[in-house]
């Protein structure tokens, strides 16, 4: 696949380029996809900091708030440029159209979230604003039972559930209209009969699965999502990065897309 | 004149805040080092010396300063302007947010906030203030919290708070406004669930004030901060000026005017001595205020402070605040040589948005009508955000060169009911139109 591998040793080469992690990581401008190395979390020892990591510091116009509020797999805080939000609404818009949101019709949405993930929560539920529907969001510490009290208050058209374990509690809605929001730094959650978004720290949103469907679609042309074959799991590139470029960045567990559905047997 | 506390330990505070920011910001030594000012010194007399902080400081040398200094660091993001038309970050650790979250909590408790409390906060935007605020609530024992973000659809949206039915009810005097068609009927009058109503962001109308607390039969308190040095001060139950620590965030009034023996008015500036990463140094928030140390009926001994009026010709719009200056400045950039304007605000119904803001400019720019619009709608950190939300529309009325009258044209008019120029009680102004269905 040249062309794919042509977007990916230009990613690369720009990131070697324009940052200073990267130019630490590969050394010399990568030639080609061979000289790519993939990268885990534990290579960001290299970086003394976000801005060792990034294109432009100006550009900086706000952070991707980690999945969990007191932990992420960055050793620092991730940034991002008014582009880079851009292209993340993209994604945004194709995951929920991917999940059936019919956009004319203005549906309301309620995130769930707890004490850990309430920035995670709070950055998805801007992302939803843009599209012009109103999202809530309940930040709930208590029992399934408060849970389901709580969505009747607000009798949302969809429920979006940023932690798998609220799900338990059988919501009663159809299910169409619970969303799940995955983690890829946790195991998966349930099987795929609920729809669900996937996100990694530092990528943020990465795509959707519809009901029913065992592989994520996501944009082929803003990420590609490649599989280390010595570990034998997912690494991501941002194609069209340019504040904070990811290029083969591992995130940690083997993800089933459109193109290669098959999961980890383990 | 500055506000300070003067036990030992508050001294002893202030001396550390001073070392720490000599050491860590390349800024504040430079000035210190220009004024002459040691760590060394006494911390109040350093205080007395010091520099004011600006908004184009803290924009241009500030923000980018934290940013180096805590690039390794793990820290959120506040969203400010500081009223300069860019976006501007205000960044906190987690030691800067649990700082602030104690001041948050004593603002929350003494509004009558309480264990087993539900707490419902509604705004059209920035749900991460507000994922903030539900921490220091659930602090208190708050079992229930809740975002309630509202748009266009103010019936619509604020739909679900009845059965929410919350006891501590956190929004904008402008927001409360627009739904109040529709909030005020959702209970029984002087019945309503909600015990306490906290306002923040904005002056709220007096009229507005008295009518929220009889409709809804619960008592109404003042949150006064800004975003670059957080919550500050709240109301207690006598809603005679919002209390604070001034060994906590320190206040400087300049060029103080002593109203009574324990009163002064004038320029507010703060020192935030309970932040560590962030801080800033006599920051003008552009307030004037008058500020008490007279002691309270609620018992509480803490000074009060009260917003007097803007330092500057400017309006608020959903909780953000924007400088004429500001605009024009913004404007300029498409039209050089454009030097006055008019900006007139109204409500506009329901139906199709939230505010109207008209501008007046000479008619020899009528060629870049469509520029100057891009500009309001896209180049306005502010605004590109309330547009793209559907809250605010704009007009531009073109007038012939000579009809606008520099030496009588009123730079901003804000004609908007309860948010407008007059602020006594029977000014009202004019209500918005209703929805069809509404009561």
């Amino acid at each position: 696949m040249p062309d794919v591998e042509d977007a990916l040793t230009a990613t690369a080469g720009k990131a070697f380029r324009l940052t200073r992690f990267y130019a630490e990581v590969y050394g010399a401008e990568p030639a080609d996809a061979s000289e790519i190395s993939y990268i885990s979390d534990s290579d960001y020892h290299r970086a003394a900091g976000l801005l060792d990591c990034v294109v432009d510091r100006e550009a900086i116009i706000g952070i991707l708030p980690p999945y969990y509020r007191d932990a992420s797999r960055f050793p620092f805080t991730v940034p991002e440029d008014e582009a880079e939000l851009v292209l993340r609404q993209r994604r945004i818009v194709r995951a929920m159209k991917d999940l059936g949101v019919d956009f004319g019709a203005s549906p309301r949405f309620l995130i769930v979230a707890d004490g850990r993930r309430g920035p995670f929560a709070c950055e998805l539920a801007k992302g939803f604003y843009w599209e012009g529907f109103q999202t809530s969001i309940s930040f709930r510490n208590g029992t399934g039972d408060e849970l389901r009290q709580d969505v009747a208050r607000h009798d949302p058209d969809y429920v979006v559930l940023t932690s798998g374990r609220h799900l338990r509690h059988a919501l009663e809605r159809p299910r169409h209209t619970v969303w799940l929001v995955e983690h890829c730094g946790d195991p998966p959650v349930g099987g795929p009969e609920y729809p669900s978004l996937l996100y990694a720290d530092g990528v943020d949103l990465i795509g959707s699965r519809a009901a029913g469907r065992t592989g994520y679609d996501y944009d082929p042309e803003q990420l590609l999502i490649e599989v280390d074959p010595a570990s034998l799991l997912t690494h991501v590139s941002k194609l069209q990065f340019t504040c904070f470029p990811l290029v083969r960045y591992g995130l940690g567990r083997r993800v089933p897309t459109v193109d290669a559905p098959e999961t980890d047997a383990s | 004149m500055s506000l300070l506390g003067t036990r030992e330990r508050d001294v002893e505070r202030m001396r550390r805040f001073f070392a720490r920011l000599h050491q860590v910001s390349g800024h504040y030594r430079a000035v210190m080092d220009r004024s002459g000012l040691s760590p060394e010194d006494s911390p109040v007399e350093v205080l007395g010396r010091f520099p004011p902080t600006s908004r184009e400081d803290y924009r241009d040398i500030l923000q980018p300063e934290a940013l180096s200094r805590l690039s390794g660091d793990r820290f959120v993001c506040d969203y400010s302007s500081g009223s300069t038309g860019q976006c501007v970050l205000r960044l906190a650790t987690p030691a800067d947010e649990l700082a602030e979250q104690a001041v948050t909590e004593r603002v929350f408790r003494r509004a009558g906030m309480r264990g087993g409390d539900t707490f419902v906060c509604a705004d059209v935007g920035f749900p991460e203030i507000y994922e903030f605020y539900a921490r220091a609530a659930r602090a208190l024992g708050v079992v229930r919290a809740t975002y309630l973000h509202l748009n266009r659809d103010y019936g619509r949206s604020l739909e679900p708070i009845r059965r929410l039915a919350p006891d501590v009810f956190l929004t904008l005097p402008s927001l409360l406004a627009r739904c109040w068609p529709h909030l005020r009927s959702v209970w029984p009058r002087g019945r309503s669930p909600i015990r306490s109503l906290i306002f923040m962001g904005e002056p709220m109308h007096p009229g507005l004030r008295r009518k929220v607390a009889e409709t809804l039969g619960c008592r109404v308190y003042s949150f006064y901060g800004t975003t670059e040095t957080g919550g500050m001060a709240g109301e207690c139950d006598l809603g005679v000026g919002c209390h604070f620590d001034p060994t906590l965030i320190g206040a400087t009034i300049a060029r103080p005017e002593f109203v009574d023996e324990v009163t002064v008015q004038g320029e507010l500036s703060l020192t935030t001595w309970h932040l560590r990463d962030h801080p800033v140094v006599k920051y003008g928030v552009g307030d004037v205020v008058q500020v008490t140390t007279r002691p309270c009926g609620c018992g509480e001994a803490s000074p009060r402070l009260t917003v007097v009026e803007r330092t500057h010709e400017g309006f608020v719009l959903a909780g953000l605040k924007l400088r004429y200056q500001t605009v024009l400045d913004a404007l300029k950039q498409v039209a050089g040589d454009l030097d006055l304007l008019a900006i007139t605000l109204s409500d506009l119904p329901e139906s199709d948005g939230h505010t109207l803001m008209r501008l007046d400019i000479p008619d020899r720019f009528a060629p870049l009508e469509r520029e100057l619009l891009d500009v309001l709608k896209y180049k306005i950190f502010e605004l590109d955000d309330l547009y793209q939300f559907g809250l605010v529309r704009f007009q531009l009325d073109f007038h012939a060169d000579g009809t606008l009258d520099r030496r009588k044209v009123r730079r901003v008019t804000d004609r908007r009911r309860y948010l407008g120029d007059d602020l006594r009680e029977d000014a009202a102004g004019p209500a918005p139109d209703r929805t069809p269905g509404s009561p």
